[in-house]
């Protein structure tokens, strides 16, 4: 049956309240909209990089070292596999535009493309030739490299001057990560370039293939992937590969999944949060409704008016508020999804042609939609059924019926309360004549603080990896590489460049840490035994120094080797050589970024032999020295051939964490607004029940401000309830977030910033305040003659 | 039972709470109501009139005894059961009006006649009507808030009469209206009983309005210990 005159009291209703609904619109409006900008945001930028994988036949598998023609043999039979490549990678040093740089030779054919891993031209040749190449695009850029424009190429047989002769882009280097070990290089620090096979022989100085790359059809990827996977991971470690890496280990690709996934997270945390939000608002709005209408209801009930009929009615309120914020905000998520994919795919420098934007995705506005409903729908359920139980004697009854007359439970603990001034007790009572008002007022200014908190404890925790990494690790302020042995005389004319203090040589190599079945890529570096330009840090955070008879591994390791402990064997084998020998486990270190094996030189040299000599050199400088003229006298010496500033690392994870100060603003904003809603809406309701008793207590002659203080005093109190568990929920959905985003690439320890838990809390206290305004100016503007001789409306 | 009875009541009990809690509101009621007739249940504050008319108009749910309306035993029916039969048979007017306020005279009325609405452009026709019988045809757009205390009472029942019920029940119709307002709305009510044969029961405590009655029912402790033939007075000459 239809009830158009009830809908049109619907419609009266909620002009009525235009602001409280307009403040549950706007709760549903937000966490919609971020729902369709986070989700539209993550399918398109997925739905680019699956784009760019099928382009260019992305491998499922990358193998490196060992017997590769053998893997390679063992890969095509298998069952599920669609094509294997086989290339050369070599990693010699490069100089252009006057710097010196560790660059990265892969071989490309001089015709045509591979079966696996395949480009994207981007400008000029397709492919190399002789001692023309390609350039990856991020190296172009960063060097200001074009076609015509020549580089030289330090390998086996010497320098070679190379000629640029096309600019590509790689699924491989979308984010140019030289390894997981090392997943953000500095500008002008490294560069990938393509050459034909026979360069890439004279610069390697060996003609054999050293990687192997697998791609699996789509079927066997969908199917049974990781089994596949697994097995051929396996037959790889087998046949001596010194690093074996999946699709989504792969250091670029790991980085950008990591970084869209937390678009995909937002994506249903936000809706979640802020829907939980206007539910909250929406209970409280409509319980105050039914409790308002009660003798309405009763008459209805009494005119023979359905259950249903009723409940429908009040259902229908918080259902109208989400519809109309899902309707708007969903269109406002998917233009904000279509500007975000852009800018994002702008800065990873994805071609255009690879980008894939859809700027409408039905099963988003349904999953919008649907979230909107049913939260709509949740929170009006009990005032609805509170509204069918309204008995139609209650129409008898005129107003409903007074509640809360008796003394609060904090009165009834604490004996003495009861004798404190009649407005003490006025605030006290109040706040206990409605728990459930009161604890949902709570719970909304704990979630708001939970937004806020999750974001801002980011913040400290990338202020605490950055002072930690770059205070108590790296104490030194850049690293030279060398093309020969670091000697004392290379440490003398180190030690000889204006403004450096000290200068250590240092071993660094590639290994696979092989422990039970697992094995992980990473490489151990040894240090002077009274090392200065390193610190180590225990997990208990102590200073410790390197062991004589074992290794120090960073804890980061046993996300990849989970049973790993102190005093564990594990076996380190060389990638270069394919030594192996098994060495003590002698602590675990804390660090933020990486995950590396660390000794003293002696150890190295006892377990490893004295062939292999330090190649490069760790160097302190002065606190005022020039870092840039620093590098540049350091390039200028005799056998180096890159110098990585320690302080431009630093800088470059201090823009990092910038960002997140434009992120953490947006989310005290988003914070801010979702409080404001609640407790906007609350203290309407709060003020409309009481109008008679204030309006009574007016004019009986008490102070404007004392009524707006008993009133406001009231709602920060119940908010100021939100805090504590606010908080505490903030601490742990920041550790939360943080583990999600912890790898072996970086370790994210929680750091709780005391003074940005201050500040939230006084931001949320501040917008408690605020949202009151409203409700204190219709206490001010109240005519009293009519409130005390009509009954509330 | 009288073949003319709308409503009988027999041997009705209504008790609320247990053990030395229990409070017998109505003990051992035996009524009948007869269509065009009205009848006045006079009593003091707490005598159990208003229960009466509760039970009578299915509103709460008698604790013993048989209540049959238009045929149906009321004591056997459920919630919904209950509803339907004051939707097809009952009209109520209360003390304070209960009126939507978010919607004019015409819809409060018109909101009651949906209920029963069976299609066509009758609807609006009998809300019409209704506004029409109360005199307030001209304040059919008038929203509550601005209508006068009497004039709210009387859009109460034309949206009481919308549904053309066969038994209207009015609890202190004129409670909260001044003498002459007051009166004007007896008139009414009794108006609607003689001319459209409505049975109308009124429950005040207000002794004057029963010579307006057909019958007075007087009740005391939950008992009826008079009934007795009214003056029939014409309302206009109430005075209290």
């Amino acid at each position: 049956m239809r009830h158009p005159t009830l809908n049109r009291k619907l419609r009266r209703d909620i002009r009525r309240q235009w602001a409280q609904f307009t403040a549950l619109v706007v709760t549903v409006l937000l966490g919609i909209a971020l729902y369709a900008a986070s989700a539209n945001a993550y399918q398109n930028l997925q739905a680019s990089y699956d784009n760019a994988f099928t382009q260019e036949n992305f491998a499922d598998l990358f193998v490196t070292g060992g017997d590769i023609p053998t893997f390679s043999q063992t890969a095509r039979a298998t069952a599920g596999v669609q094509a294997v490549s086989e290339r050369q990678v070599v990693n010699p040093p490069m100089e252009a535009d006057g710097t010196k740089f560790a660059g990265r030779v892969i071989s490309y054919p001089a015709q045509g493309s591979p079966e696996v891993e395949k480009l994207t031209p981007l400008s000029g040749a397709s492919n190399p030739s002789g001692t023309n190449v390609l350039l990856e695009q991020h190296m172009a850029s960063d060097f200001n490299l074009t076609e015509g424009d020549t580089f030289t190429i330090t390998g086996a047989a010497g320098t070679t001057e190379v000629t640029v002769s096309g600019v590509v882009a790689s699924a491989e280097y979308l984010w140019p990560s030289p390894s997981r070990q090392e997943p953000i290089a500095l500008p002008k620090t490294f560069g990938v370039v393509y050459a034909d096979p026979s360069l890439t022989a004279t610069i390697s100085g060996s003609s054999a293939p050293n990687e192997s790359l697998v791609l699996l059809t789509d079927q066997a990827r969908a199917d049974n992937g990781d089994q596949i996977l697994a097995q051929l991971t396996t037959a790889a470690n087998k046949d001596g590969a010194s690093e074996v890496l999946t699709r989504a280990q792969q250091p670029s690709n790991s980085l950008l999944q990591e970084d869209i996934s937390g678009f995909e997270q937002m994506s249903w945390a936000f809706p979640i949060l802020f829907l939980a939000a206007a539910g909250l608002a929406t209970y409280v709005l409509l319980t105050r409704r039914v409790q308002e209408e009660r003798p309405i209801i009763g008459m209805f009930r009494a005119q023979g008016m359905r259950g249903r009929t009723i409940a429908a009615h009040y259902l229908k309120f918080g259902l109208a508020a989400a519809v109309v914020g899902a309707v708007i905000g969903l269109p406002l998520g998917i233009l904000g999804a279509g500007a975000l994919s852009k800018q994002y795919t702008q800065m990873i420098q994805l071609p255009d042609s690879l980008v894939v934007i859809e700027p409408f995705r039905f099963e988003v506005v349904i999953i919008g939609l649907a979230f909107a409903v049913i939260a709509g729908a949740l929170a009006s359920w009990a005032p609805a059924v509170l509204a069918t139980r309204v008995t139609p004697a209650d129409a008898m009854r005129g107003d409903a019926p007074v509640t809360g007359g008796k003394l609060s439970l904090i009165e009834r603990i604490i004996p003495p309360l009861q004798r404190a001034p009649a407005r003490i007790r006025l605030i006290i009572r109040s706040i206990s004549r409605h728990k459930k008002r009161a604890t949902f007022t709570a719970a909304g200014v704990g979630m708001a603080l939970l937004l806020i908190l999750v974001s801002g404890l980011m913040i400290s925790t990338m202020n605490g990896l950055i002072n930690q990494q770059f205070g108590q690790v790296e104490q030194n302020q850049g690293q030279a590489i060398y093309s020969v042995p670091v000697t004392d005389t290379q440490l003398s004319e180190l030690e000889g460049v204006s403004g450096v203090t000290g200068a250590e040589s240092v071993i660094q190599q590639p290994v696979a840490v092989r422990f039970d079945a697992s094995s992980y890529s990473t490489s151990i570096t040894a240090f002077d035994a009274d090392t200065s330009m390193h610190g180590f840090v225990d997990p208990d955070g102590n200073s410790i120094s390197l062991p004589d008879d074992g290794v120090l591994v960073t804890q980061s390791i046993t996300a990849q080797l989970p049973s790993l402990q102190v005093g564990d064997q594990i076996t380190l084998q060389l990638t270069e050589g394919g030594e192996s020998r098994t060495v003590t486990v002698s602590n675990f270190v804390n660090e933020a970024l990486g995950t590396f094996v660390y000794s003293d030189k002696e150890f190295f040299a006892t377990t490893f032999g004295n062939e292999i000599p330090p190649m490069s050199a760790l160097l302190t400088t002065t606190e005022d020295a020039d870092q840039d003229t620093i590098r540049a006298d350091v390039q200028k010496l005799p056998g180096v051939v890159s110098y990585v500033q320690t302080a431009a690392l630093q800088q470059l994870w201090n823009q990092f964490a910038g960002l997140f100060y434009v992120f953490v603003g947006a989310m005290l904003v988003l914070g801010g607004l979702m409080a404001f809603a609640i407790i906007f809406t609350t203290m309407s309701v709060n003020i409309v029940e009481r109008q008679r008793e204030l309006a009574t207590l007016r004019a009986a002659g008490v102070r404007q401000r004392t009524l707006a203080g008993l009133v406001g005093g009231e709602n920060l109190i119940v908010a100021t309830f939100g805090v504590i568990p606010g908080v505490i929920a903030g601490i742990i959905g920041a550790k939360l977030m943080l583990n999600s985003y912890s790898s072996d690439q970086f370790t994210l320890n929680l750091v709780v910033s005391p003074w940005i838990v201050l500040i939230a809390v006084v931001a949320i206290l501040f917008v408690a305040a605020l949202s009151q305004w409203p409700g204190l100016r219709a206490i001010r503007r109240m005519d009293i003659a009519q409130v005390v001789r009509e009954r509330a409306n | 039972m009288n073949a003319e009875s709308l409503v009988r009541a027999t041997d009705v009990w209504k008790i609320y709470g247990e053990g030395e809690a229990e409070v017998e509101a109505l003990r051992g009621i035996d009524l009948q109501l007869r269509p065009g007739e009205l009848t006045v249940v006079l009593g003091p504050s707490g005598s159990g009139k208003t229960t009466l008319l509760n039970i009578i108009g299915g509103i709460e749910t008698a604790t013993k005894g048989e209540v049959v309306l238009g045929g149906q035993d009321l004591t056997q029916l459920g919630p919904e059961d209950l509803a339907t039969v004051r939707r097809e048979n009952l009209g109520f007017v209360f003390q304070f009006f209960n009126l939507v306020p978010t919607l004019t005279a015409e819809e409060n009325v018109q909101v009651i006649a949906e209920l029963t609405d069976r299609g066509g452009d009758g609807l609006h026709e009998r809300v019409r009507a209704a506004l029409r019988a109360v005199k307030l045809e001209d304040r059919a757009h008038h929203f509550p808030g601005q209508l006068s205390g009497g004039q709210q009472q009387r859009v109460a029942l034309a949206r009481a009469l919308v549904g053309s019920p066969k038994l209207l029940l009015c609890d202190e119709p004129t409670g909260a209206l001044d003498l002459d307002t007051g009166r004007h709305v007896l008139l009414l009510l009794q108006q609607t009983a003689r001319r459209q044969g409505t049975a109308v029961v009124i429950v005040t405590h207000n002794s004057a309005i029963s010579r307006m009655a057909d019958r007075v029912l007087r009740v005391r402790d939950g008992e009826i210990i008079a009934d007795e033939d009214g003056e029939a007075a014409s309302a206009e000459d109430v005075t209290w």
